[in-house]
């Protein structure tokens, strides 16, 4: 153990270090229930993109949810006939394999130009949903599938490629033998991608770029960032040339000149870097058997044109639209014939399990309920909601969690849903003060005070008490007609939850508050007490500036 | 039920009112590949890992990715685990590992410390409202003191002086020999006391005037 003092201190010093690390000692820091619920929902994320989640059935019952339709299917409007199948089969239990190398797994496999009518009731090559090391993607297909946690590609059929890389290296290596590859690198430490195709080695540390195979060569385009190319095998090159291509650049192998990225080439490789993976749970969605070129979108985006199977999050929105090309058979016929009434069936597990007929309610819903206008624009459909009754599964948590994730990737629209979704549908749910706060911290950041302050009202939960007090007079202070109200409501917070984590920036706020009421007199004394507890503090300069000198 | 109070032990805390009795049972499910088992581990375990992590590298914003690493740490070595250490040993000795990588990289960088978040430690039991913010000052300036020791020396300085282990328990947690423990926290006490002394007088070391 330690002993007290050496003769080289005082016991002063020494009594006064028991004293600190006593403080420390009792120190306890728990997460909350928000910053758990990110944590936990981070982990999952995180452990699904392990190489050894074949242990990880974690997301069962997510996958049930998505059994249960839980995908929030919106519109067919004017597209009849659209049927979606809804895989039961979490993300984990669809791609892990558990083998060592890393593997391709799929996320969208659609046709690349949808001829018309040629694909309609045609199933996606079961291949090309499979996770695998090696995809061969036949002519008239495209796959984007991600490699590892930082790669993400699309293979054009006729294509094929294999990975070599081991779970757990760095460096990951994509062989292309045919056809072309559009793949970007999330930049990270020690994460270097080296693709080798024909005449080419080309290393990569973060970027978007395409490499196409031209006979024995290869052409490499790069549309962010820049690649290093080693000419393979080809007569005269020396072993070590190496050529830099950068963004808005191409190169073939074969010829000694750089040239620029093709326009059209650009566009692919923007689609695909406006379709990435989906993050933490997923479940399968095939669209089978609409209308050659019907938009699949999730969100806001298009990510493919059906027949498609994709990778989406359970409760994802998902539109049919019914834009399909001209040259598509007619989708105006509102009422589909009984064979395409819409069913859920797992995407991999079709052969094996007979289809399940959806509940009636969301068979109505995916139903058109009037045709187009002759002549009208085809539009995004309007969206149709789900029968009131949530699955069996749908928990409040797992609502969270997708609210969670759906904010993490930037969508917020969804994010704003789901919470929504959740608040009405599990009022007394542990998990509804939470969502309540999380709601208002979105409207409050949309500028929506009004809405902020309703949700901040409805949250009931003893541990969320500090945080949204300090979130409710935070919104005050946002409101010019409020400004005493929000000073007064800052100084309560702050003698309420002295020890508050927002104490220094609720002691700014209230000495700004302050400072433009009544001037420097009205803020001295606050923005003195800012300088002493919180002399780090951002706006502690620039209010002292605004005061002038201290007294 | 979370246990409060001076002399109760302080590394036993149980979130969500569990017991960790039924732990071997969650971790053999977990290892069969039931996610929610392993999410309910987490669950119970996870405030006690950021309670080490915070005494460990202090209130850092990189703490909850440190509680994500000790967790994916642990979810790797399940199929190696056999439950000789408790479940709450296992992830201490994780997490002090952690925590000696994110300090030794923070030491790497130029900029040295990392800065704090301004999320408050919160001591239990609660003191008044005075003393809690006597306690804040406190323990800003004693992690500023611990930013100066070598990270070796901090882990095992506050593993033994702060958690109160004993020098076989720290030397198992850190993975090294007792004796070299023990030189590391006495190296470690004796540049603190140092520092405490040249900051004698002054009203109190930077940043927390």
């Amino acid at each position: 153990m330690i002993r007290r003092p050496d003769s080289e201190t005082g016991s002063a010093e020494s009594d006064e270090l028991e004293r600190l690390c006593g403080r420390l000692g009792r120190v306890e820091a728990p997460f909350d229930e928000i910053t758990r619920s990110r944590a936990e929902a981070r982990l999952v994320d995180a452990l699904a993109r392990e190489p050894a989640r074949r242990h990880w059935r974690t997301l069962g019952k997510v996958g049930k949810v998505g059994q249960a339709a839980a995908l929030v299917l919106m519109g067919a409007a004017a597209g009849g006939g659209l049927v979606a199948r809804f895989g039961g089969a979490a993300r984990s239990q669809v791609a892990g394999r558990g083998e060592p190398s890393l593997r391709f797994e799929p996320y969208v496999v659609a046709p690349t130009v949808p001829a018309a009518g040629s694909h309609v009731g045609s199933p996606v090559p079961e291949a090309l949903v499979r996770s695998s090391s090696r995809l061969d993607v036949p002519t008239g297909w495209l796959v984007r599938a991600s490699l590892g946690d930082a790669t993400t590609i699309t293979l054009t059929g006729p294509a094929r490629a294999w990975s070599e890389s081991a779970a757990g290296e760095k460096r990951t290596v994509v062989h292309l033998e045919q056809g072309r590859l559009l793949a970007s690198l999330e930049g990270g430490a020690g994460r270097r991608l080296q693709i080798v195709s024909p005449g080419a080695v080309t290393d990569v540390v973060g970027t978007l770029f395409a490499i196409e195979v031209v006979g024995a060569a290869s052409r490499v385009a790069v549309a962010h960032g820049r690649v290093e190319v080693t000419a393979a095998g080809s007569p005269g090159a020396p072993p070590s040339a190496v050529h830099e291509v950068a963004a808005g650049e191409s190169w073939l192998t074969t010829l000694p000149e750089l040239g620029g990225l093709e326009p059209a080439l650009a566009e692919a490789l923007a689609d695909h870097e406006r379709t990435p993976p989906p993050r933490g749970a997923t479940v399968p969605l095939s669209v089978t058997e609409a209308p050659a070129g019907a938009g699949v979108w999730v969100g806001k985006r298009r990510i493919a044109s059906a027949p498609a199977w994709m990778l989406v999050e359970p409760h994802a929105a998902v539109r049919l639209s019914a834009t399909a090309r001209p040259a598509a058979p007619s989708v105006v016929d509102p009422s589909p014939p009984p064979s395409m009434e819409p069913s859920i069936e797992s995407a991999r597990e079709s052969a094996r399990e007979p289809a399940r007929t959806v509940s009636p309610p969301l068979a109505r819903a995916i139903s058109p309920a009037s045709p187009r206008p002759p002549g009208a624009a085809p539009t995004e459909p309007p969206p149709l909601h789900l029968p009131s009754a949530a699955p069996e599964e749908m928990t409040a948590r797992t609502l969270f969690r997708e609210a969670d994730a759906a904010r993490a990737v930037g969508d917020k629209a969804l994010a704003l849903r789901t919470l929504r979704a959740l608040v009405e549908r599990f009022p007394h749910d542990s998990a509804t003060a939470a969502a309540h706060y999380e709601l208002a911290l979105m409207e409050d950041a949309a500028g929506s005070t009004e809405a902020a302050l309703r949700d901040l009202a409805a949250v009931d939960t003893p541990s969320l008490e500090e945080p949204t007090e300090y979130l409710r007079c935070r919104v005050l202070a946002r409101r010019a007609a409020q400004a005493v109200q929000a000073e007064r409501c800052m100084a309560d917070f702050r003698r309420r939850f002295p020890a508050s984590a927002h104490d220094a920036d609720a002691l700014a706020t209230e000495t700004a508050l302050a400072l433009a009421r009544g001037g420097c007199p009205a803020a001295q004394s606050l923005l003195a007490e800012l300088e002493q507890l919180h002399p780090k503090h951002g706006s502690a300069a620039r209010l002292r500036a605004a005061c002038g000198r201290r007294p | 039920m979370r246990i409060r109070g001076r002399l109760a032990p302080r590394l036993t805390v149980i979130p969500h009112g569990e017991p960790e009795t039924d732990d071997p049972a969650l971790i053999a499910a977990a290892r069969a590949g039931d996610g929610g088992a392993f999410a309910r581990l987490f669950r119970r375990h996870a405030d006690a890992v950021r309670t080490r992590i915070t005494r460990l590298v202090g209130p850092v914003a990189e703490r909850d990715d440190l509680v994500q690493k000790v967790f994916i740490a642990f979810y790797r070595a399940l199929p190696g685990y056999r439950g000789e250490a408790r479940l709450s040993t296992f992830l201490h000795r994780i997490a002090v590992n952690a925590a000696y990588d994110h300090l030794r990289s923070r030491g790497r960088q130029a900029d040295g410390a990392s800065p704090l978040d301004d999320e408050a430690l919160v001591e239990h039991p609660s003191p008044a409202l005075e003393e809690q913010v006597a306690a804040r000052a406190d323990l800003a300036r004693l992690l500023a003191l611990l930013d100066e020791l070598s990270p070796k020396k901090r882990i095992a300085f506050i593993l033994v002086a702060v958690e109160g282990c004993s020098l076989a328990e720290a030397a198992a947690l850190i993975g090294a020999a007792e004796d070299t423990v023990k030189q590391r926290a006495l190296h470690a006490r004796r540049d603190l006391l140092a520092r405490l002394a040249a900051t004698r007088g002054a009203p109190s070391v930077e940043g927390t005037s």
